[in-house]
């Protein structure tokens, strides 16, 4: 059954979805939504032929052909009343933007737990390439009780709401990693580095020596999940699996961008994307 | 030349030189000797500020020093206490708690480039109450006048000062002079700027930016900062009352300072060594001087070898997993050869 969609906010993570969604036979983009005509994403949705509005959800709730899932691409604090709307209208959201709000979803951990929810949220990019291999490592040592996850991103890839909601981001980030891998102490740190050629999304992830206890096992772990969240991002690549500095031990990945919107650096629109992908096509 | 600000940042910088290891006990006695000296500003918490304690960075000894320190704070009402924040190391919680513990200067700091993600965060110190500078590091990775639209927006955020910062050590007396020229002709708030002493010109960029119309420099007691240090508040403080500046400093008071520091960390004094000279030729972060040494170990690589490579690739402030990841790529290509 084709899957309907609509789009909401024509910034660098709802173009890139869109280029990724019109790929996919079994989903249908009913609307590309932002508020202005002239803006980038617009221009281009509509010269891929994809219906476009300058009047953002309320547009999307009075199409004929209504949306199955409306997918926020905006910035976190609009995210609430998009969901109200949403709700009202008896359309599922699925939340791109780290406003906090609905269930925290990481395909790779608990899809089957999300896709009975109203309200889905990606968390964000840092999660998404993250929290496969923080639930590894605390699979393989279960005392293990802080972790760190260090990304780094390409300027060039980074629009205005990102760089308006990096709090946002930070404690998003922190307490999906909380909440699906149980682990009590989590510090994210994000970097948006503007070197030029730009750089890939790199995921580093530190934690204490000692709190390693099961080394090999741990790296097995590193690899099922990593492998795991492959099945759905193709362009992750583990770099370091596992490397002890004295008292720090990290695992290192990259995520290749599939080139749809932005070249191939852009890692951190890929990884957020697949992963809502993933949930589309699995509601 | 209007008598400048001196902004003392020892307690903040000096935490890269001791491994983010000072103590309550250490910092309310530097405090007071810095009181006695006429200091007005000093700086507080870890070498690369609010949030910064990490594996990724290096872990503060004592998270709990603000807390401890919170009554000093609070009692000398004739120093303001200020924090470097910087977005993506800190978040909004962080900074209202501060706050509440008698922080009351908050430097809101991004890489040159990327001023617009200060944007939320100068707001947010402003609606505390705060005093908010904006902080413009790595400052000589982009050109002047790159540099002034980047204070501009911080200007616009809600900045009442700017300030750039020199984090490598890389910049010369005229490029100072240049840069000062480009952002004083479009901001109308005052301009500091904060040196590092890899090429051994933290005073002479200093006395070049006060001559160019900055208002406030980032001074160390001992030069105790990053990397091959800062400028060194008692070197300044000398010439300057030399020139006969009146500075509001006693001189006398600022070596006691500068002793306080020696006799603690006799170990760790910043020096112009090879290794620092070279990352200030090669523009990267004062504060990366320790990792390269650790990773060109770990990996057997050539120290060199790996602050040309990191050279190359335009890295910023912040990004120590990037000196492991390239280190690694150096090793695997050497071994391949």
């Amino acid at each position: 059954m084709t899957k309907k969609v609509a789009i909401l906010g024509p910034g660098n993570i709802g173009c890139d979805l869109l280029c990724k969604c019109l790929k996919e036979e079994e989903i249908e983009v009913v609307m590309f939504a932002g508020r202005n005509y002239n803006s980038k994403g617009l221009r281009l949705a509509s010269s891929l032929g994809v219906p476009i509005t300058d009047r953002s959800i309320d547009a999307i709730i009075k199409l004929k052909n209504k949306p199955d899932i409306i997918v926020d691409a905006t910035s976190a604090i609009y995210h609430k009343s998009h969901y109200e709307v949403a709700k009202k209208n008896k359309i599922l959201i699925i939340d791109m933007t780290p406003a906090n709000y609905g269930i925290s979803c990481c395909p790779a951990i608990n899809l089957t737990e999300c896709i009975k929810e109203d309200n889905i949220n990606m968390i964000s990019c840092g999660g998404q390439s993250s929290i496969p291999i923080c639930y590894a490592i605390k699979a393989s040592n279960a005392d293990l009780d802080y972790i760190e996850v260090v990304s780094t991103i390409s300027s060039a890839s980074a629009g205005l709401a990102t760089r308006r909601n990096i709090s946002n981001y930070i404690n998003t980030t922190e307490n999906a990693i909380m909440n699906l891998t149980g682990i009590k102490n989590v510090k994210v740190i994000i970097n948006i580095s503007p070197a030029i050629p730009p750089i890939r999304m790199k995921t580093s992830i530190f934690v204490e020596t000692q709190q390693i206890i099961n080394y090999q096992e741990t790296i097995a772990n590193i690899k099922l999940m990593s492998d795991k969240t492959r099945e759905y991002v193709k362009g992750l690549k583990n770099i370091i699996i596992l490397k002890s500095f004295g008292e720090k031990t990290l695992s290192q990945i990259e995520i290749i961008g599939s080139g749809d919107y932005f070249e191939e650096y852009a890692g951190n629109l890929e990884i957020i994307n697949c992963a809502a992908l993933k949930v589309i096509k699995n509601l | 030349m209007n008598l400048p600000i001196f902004y003392d940042v020892t307690l903040r910088d000096g935490s890269h030189a001791n491994n983010h290891s000072f103590t309550s006990q250490f910092c309310s006695q530097y405090i007071e000797q810095a009181y006695k000296s006429g200091l007005k500003f000093i700086e507080l918490g870890h070498g690369n500020g609010l949030g910064g304690s990490s594996l990724q960075i290096g872990k503060s000894k004592d998270p709990y020093i603000l807390r401890s320190l919170e009554k000093y704070i609070n009692s000398n009402k004739d120093i303001k206490f200020g924090m470097h924040v910087i977005p993506g190391l800190a978040k909004f919680a962080d900074i209202k708690k501060i706050v509440n513990q008698g922080i009351s200067i908050i430097r809101v700091a991004s890489h040159c480039s990327e001023a617009d993600t200060t944007e939320t965060y100068i707001e947010y110190a402003a609606n505390c109450g705060c005093e908010v500078w904006g902080l413009l590091m790595m400052s000589h990775m982009i050109k002047p006048d790159h540099l002034a639209k980047e204070a501009e927006k911080m200007q616009s955020y809600g900045a009442s000062r700017i300030v750039f910062l020199d984090s490598a050590g890389s910049l010369t007396p005229s490029m100072v002079e240049k840069i000062c020229i480009e952002i004083l002709s479009v901001i109308k708030i005052p301009l500091g700027i904060h040196t590092h002493n890899n090429l051994n010109a933290a005073l002479a960029n200093s006395l070049s930016a006060l001559s160019n119309g900055c208002s406030s420099i980032d001074v160390c007691s001992r030069g105790y900062g990053a990397g091959a240090g800062n400028l060194s508040l008692e070197s300044i403080i000398a010439i300057l009352e030399k020139d006969g500046v009146d500075t509001g400093i006693s001189f006398d008071e600022v070596i006691k300072l500068a002793n306080l520091i020696q006799s603690y960390f006799p170990q760790s004094l910043p020096q112009v060594d090879s290794l620092s000279v070279s990352t200030g030729f090669y523009g990267l972060f004062s504060g990366y001087k320790k990792k390269i040494i650790e990773v060109a170990k770990e990996y057997n690589i050539e120290e060199i070898q790996l602050v040309k490579k990191l050279g190359e690739i335009d890295i910023i402030a912040g990004q120590e997993d990037q000196i492991i990841s390239t280190a690694s790529e150096l090793s695997n290509k050497e071994q391949k050869s």
